[in-house]
């Protein structure tokens, strides 16, 4: 277990350093203390923009080895070296009230019970194999190939001859990610996959907590991250080693950085848009529509025009990553799953229309059950509804991307080939992954804005 | 915040934690899971008998250069996925190939335990 620790750890290190680097703009000045705050950001984004550095790598040619690794790391952090600092402030919020005493004391109690939670899921990660075979049989398999053999076309592409992976259409971050730390250990233990996906949940709670901090008062984002942490399929996916839930993760911060561009300006949350977004599109296919229509409720709710340019700026940067991809993809017909033109047509759409209850049903079981997510989803939708009848209709918007991701996913299900029955049991559970997250992310804001109308 | 009162919160703290842990039902499965059993060794989950010591001495004894195929003697998808994912997971950089006739190792499956044996 010690060699697993310390490889994991070493990995993280250099993602750590590397998001430092990145945010050193942003950061600029700032004390000791509050660039500690920001360790979670800074391990998202260095995991995010290395590992797609490296899948890059991949594309072009390159093993996913640790010299790999080492260039991919020295290139991202001088790039983000270089970035201007008078561009990329933070975004200019306020809190406007710290609560009471009384408040502080439980503020403080229930972050000590979410870090208690989240020490047990981070060292549980470390403790226990994933239990979805994918993890394993699909995901980190890839991984180890990639670092063994490259991008192999005997393994990644159909082919009559050799017995080559399953799901050659998705992208490959989560298997670069894991497969590196499979490197480092030197050996083959599964646990790792484990152990990096609690390493990324804790940092993404760290990373909420700090980046709501400076708008939302201490007891209403304590709750707000207890809620998450509280939330039994967070860590039931954590020990899963499913691939739905680094996807949900950039995603929420996706969103959540667009918002902070939409309301407090700041070239540093456009920064972090990009290295989230652009993270999110190599982790799954599904990643593409579920970031725009992110987008689109952003483009909406920033009405003005500098604040929608930002938007699609920086949507534009992080599709734009996607393109090596999807040319190698088409250069070694590798096919979708589902073919576009299917899932488009009005007659094929018809002729399965009976999938339709069946998707919405369980997606919304799985999304809204207090004993999956407790009540994150719901709330969001409760508090974004008082908000719009209080006047405040552009907070509308998390609650219409949340309506929307599930829509879609709704719509990806009637459209799938495969058994309907079969598929929504295997998948449904963590494909609502992005929009239950990206719910939470908002929770806490729309708590706060409600408060201060009533105060 | 005093001493006192960040004492009584710590406390409250440990309190709603554990109450987690021991909550019935769904809610507090995945942390009792981690708190209760011993941890996991490093090898995957397996959906069927298959000994884990057995695949890993099957990925030493493949040469790296090598082609193997992996025969199993009843039609059983999960088994059939099983040792089709271990063999990728574990005897990379040899590669697996469709035809058994083929390959320069044959890793054949009977009652949980995988054996290479050279096809050449």
């Amino acid at each position: 277990l010690t060699a697993l620790i310390s490889s994991v750890a070493a990995l993280n290190l250099v993602f750590l350093a590397v998001g430092y680097c990145v945010l050193a703009a942003p950061l600029a000045g700032s004390q000791a203390l509050v660039r500690a705050s920001y360790a979670g950001v800074a391990l998202l984004v260095g995991a995010g923009l290395t590992g797609t550095a490296v899948f890059l790598a991949v594309i072009f040619g390159a093993r996913s080895s640790l010299t790999t690794l080492a260039v991919a790391a020295a290139v991202v952090a001088a790039a983000g070296l270089a970035l201007p600092r008078r561009r990329l402030r933070l975004p200019a919020l306020t809190r406007q009230d710290d609560g009471g005493q009384g408040q502080l004391v439980a503020a403080t109690a229930l972050a000590a019970a979410a870090a208690a939670v989240a020490a047990v899921g981070l060292v549980g990660g470390f403790r226990s194999s994933p239990w979805l075979d994918d993890a394993w049989g699909l995901w980190l398999a890839k991984g180890v190939a990639l670092t063994e053999l490259g991008l192999d076309q005997r393994l990644f592409t159909p082919n009559p001859r050799y017995v080559h992976f399953d799901v050659l259409d998705y992208p490959l971050w989560w298997s670069v990610v894991t497969g590196l730390d499979i490197e480092l250990r030197d050996s083959i233990d599964v646990r790792a996959v484990n152990a990096q996906l609690g390493i990324l949940v804790v940092a993404f709670l760290g990373a909420v907590a700090r980046l709501l901090s400076d708008f939302v008062r201490p007891l209403v984002l304590t709750a707000g991250i207890a809620l998450i942490a509280f939330s039994p399929d967070l860590w039931r996916h954590a020990q899963g080693g499913v691939a739905d839930l680094p996807l949900a993760i950039y995603l929420a911060l996706y969103a959540l950085a667009l918002a902070g561009w939409i309301g407090g300006g700041g070239g540093a949350s456009l920064l972090l848009a990009f290295a989230a977004g652009a993270t999110a599109l190599q982790v799954k296919t599904e990643a593409l529509p579920e970031l725009l229509l992110i987008a689109i409720v952003a483009a909406v709710v920033a009405r003005r025009s500098r604040p929608l340019l930002g938007v699609v700026a920086v949507t534009g940067a992080a599709v734009a990553t996607t393109l090596p991809w999807l040319i190698w993809r088409t250069l070694e017909n590798v096919p979708g799953r589902v073919a576009l033109g299917d899932a488009l047509d009005p007659a094929y759409l018809a002729n399965r229309a009976g999938r339709v209850g069946p998707s919405l049903e369980e997606l919304a079981l799985n999304a809204l059950d207090p004993t999956s997510w407790l009540l994150l989803v719901p709330l969001l939708l409760a508090t974004g509804a008082a908000l719009a009848f209080g006047g405040l209709t552009r907070w509308l918007g998390p609650s219409a991307a949340v309506v929307l991701l599930y829509l879609f996913l709704v719509w990806a299900y009637w459209s799938n080939p495969d058994e309907i029955g079969f598929l929504l049991a295997t998948s449904a559970y963590r494909t609502v992954d992005p929009l239950v997250l990206v719910a939470a992310v908002f929770l806490p804001v729309q708590a706060e804005l409600l408060l201060r109308r009533r105060s | 915040v005093s001493v006192r009162r960040s004492a009584a919160s710590l406390a409250i703290a440990f309190v709603v934690a554990g109450l987690l842990i021991a909550s019935p039902g769904p809610v507090g499965e995945p942390l009792r899971r981690l708190v209760n059993v011993e941890a996991d060794g490093p090898d995957p989950h397996y959906d069927r008998p298959i000994s884990a010591r057995s695949i890993r001495r099957a990925a030493a004894t493949i040469p790296d250069d090598a082609t193997y195929a992996i025969e199993v003697p009843r039609n059983d998808p999960v088994l059939v996925g099983n040792l089709k994912a271990a063999g990728q997971l574990f005897f990379t950089p040899a590669l697996p190939l469709q035809e058994a006739r083929r390959a320069d190792w044959i890793v054949r499956y009977r009652a949980g335990v995988a054996r290479a044996r050279s096809n050449r």
